[in-house]
């Protein structure tokens, strides 16, 4: 289960929510996470009507007791409340609680911090929504009192991107998959992704899972963010190959191609790699600071 | 047309098991399965699959277990084994390869993706 099924059911005590990615079209919610709900009852929830239609739509909370309840669907009896997920001013998901633990009386003042807070995460990790590949954060600790930016953390999941302003760490794990790391040394800014394949398979979308859409989707996020091309630096990493060495003259690896094509493109972009770490037979894990564009990589290797 | 190469499939839910033979079946492969980690094991010793596609969460014996013992033996000491973990799931995914996992998926995966993953370890 992710950081937001965590914050939801340890920290505000909801035993039932399920967690959508809102497909492109926005005809349909995708479920990315769920806790407490049979599968029928998130099947009847995946065309967006009633309360997490409008929520969908509109992209503004809704709230027992607080928010109208005029327009519920059947299907939504005992909803707590519903959340959007904001990316920019998109709505690329929602979240919707259900039944609390008996103890609970309601959401508190906390618990609506808690949810505005999920709210927003959206608008710093912007992702590809139709793998659902909602990236995930949460404060690394309690900011101290007149710390101006303490520092955030996002565990980024295959296929999604993270493209942040202020002063962010970024950790993923990679094994034939490709990071492709980009900082703004002027602007202190910078961001990550992480794909899957090079190019997208016949029949599917391009998405942030592709890296050749996903490196321009993260260059396109930080020039959104006020980057210029010239400024910014490039560390790659991954591209592993994990099961002894391909014989002589097999065709490249999953790996190489993926490590291949992100080179091709920054050059093609007119990104210098300033550091890479590729190929290889070990998984890595990668944590990149996006203020400081450090990156620090631990070979996961077994014995 | 070259022998189809084996896929040993492991996972104790036989939902999942189907939903993975439906991906593969048009493949050039010969699909095994295990329902369990002990079976897996024993399955990869006697069969010798060319690749392992396995669930990390299972009672008794869990996938990391069971990529510490195929590892530990000559015969598949350097069989593929692809990890299926659950979306936000980091601890698992870095326990995996520090078992000996070769890499992993994230449910729900897309066809498309395993099978290029798949054929990438087969060196089609």
């Amino acid at each position: 289960m992710g950081a937001v099924g965590e914050i939801v059911s340890q920290l505000m005590g909801c035993e039932e929510h399920v967690l959508f990615a809102l497909e492109p079209e926005g005809e349909r919610f995708l479920p990315v996470s769920a806790m407490g709900l049979p599968p029928e009852r998130i099947q009847s929830l995946l065309v967006p009507q009633g309360i997490l239609g409008q929520v969908a739509r509109h992209g503004v909370p809704y709230v027992i007791g607080r928010t109208s309840s005029v327009g519920a669907a059947p299907h939504e009896v005992g909803l707590t409340a519903c959340i959007p997920l904001l990316g920019g001013r998109q709505v690329r998901g929602v979240l919707a609680l259900f039944r609390m633990l008996p103890q609970k009386r309601g959401l508190s003042d906390e618990d609506l911090e808690l949810l505005d807070l999920l709210r927003l995460q959206g608008a710093v990790a912007v992702t590809e929504p139709r793998q659902g590949a909602l990236a995930t954060y949460e404060p690394a600790s309690a900011p101290l009192l007149g710390e101006p930016s303490p520092l955030w953390t996002f565990y980024l999941e295959p296929g999604g991107l993270v493209a942040a302003a202020r002063p962010t760490e970024v950790t993923t794990i990679l094994g034939s998959c490709v990071s492709v790391c980009l900082w703004d040394e002027r602007l202190r800014q910078g961001g990550m992704n992480h794909f899957l394949l090079p190019t997208a398979p016949y029949g599917q979308l391009p998405s942030g899972r592709h890296g050749d859409a996903a490196i321009p989707m993260l260059l396109r996020e930080l020039e959104r963010l006020g980057s210029q091309r010239l400024n910014l630096r490039a560390k790659v990493f991954g591209g592993a190959h994990m099961a002894g060495l391909p014989p002589d003259g097999a065709a490249p690896t999953l790996g190489q191609r993926n490590a291949e094509l992100a080179r091709r493109l920054l050059e093609e972009a007119g990104i210098a790699i300033i550091a890479e770490d590729l190929g290889g037979s070990a998984g890595r894990k990668l944590r990149f600071r996006t203020d400081d564009g450090m990156a620090l990589v631990k070979t996961l290797r077994a014995g | 047309m070259s022998v189809p190469k084996k896929i040993l499939l492991v996972d104790d839910s036989p939902t999942v098991l189907l939903m993975e033979r439906l991906l593969l079946q048009d493949g050039p492969y010969e699909l095994l399965s295990a329902s369990s980690g002990m079976e897996a094991v024993e399955r990869a010793l006697a069969e010798h699959p060319e690749l392992i596609l396995m669930d990390v969460v299972m009672p008794g014996m869990d996938g990391f277990e069971v990529c510490r013992r195929l590892r530990a033996e000559e015969a598949t000491r350097n069989t593929p084994i692809i990890l299926v973990t659950t979306r936000g799931g980091p601890e698992h995914v870095e326990k995996g390869y520090e078992s000996g996992c070769s890499d992993y998926v994230t449910k729900p995966f897309d066809g498309n993706e395993l099978r290029a993953k798949i054929e990438s370890f087969l060196g089609y």
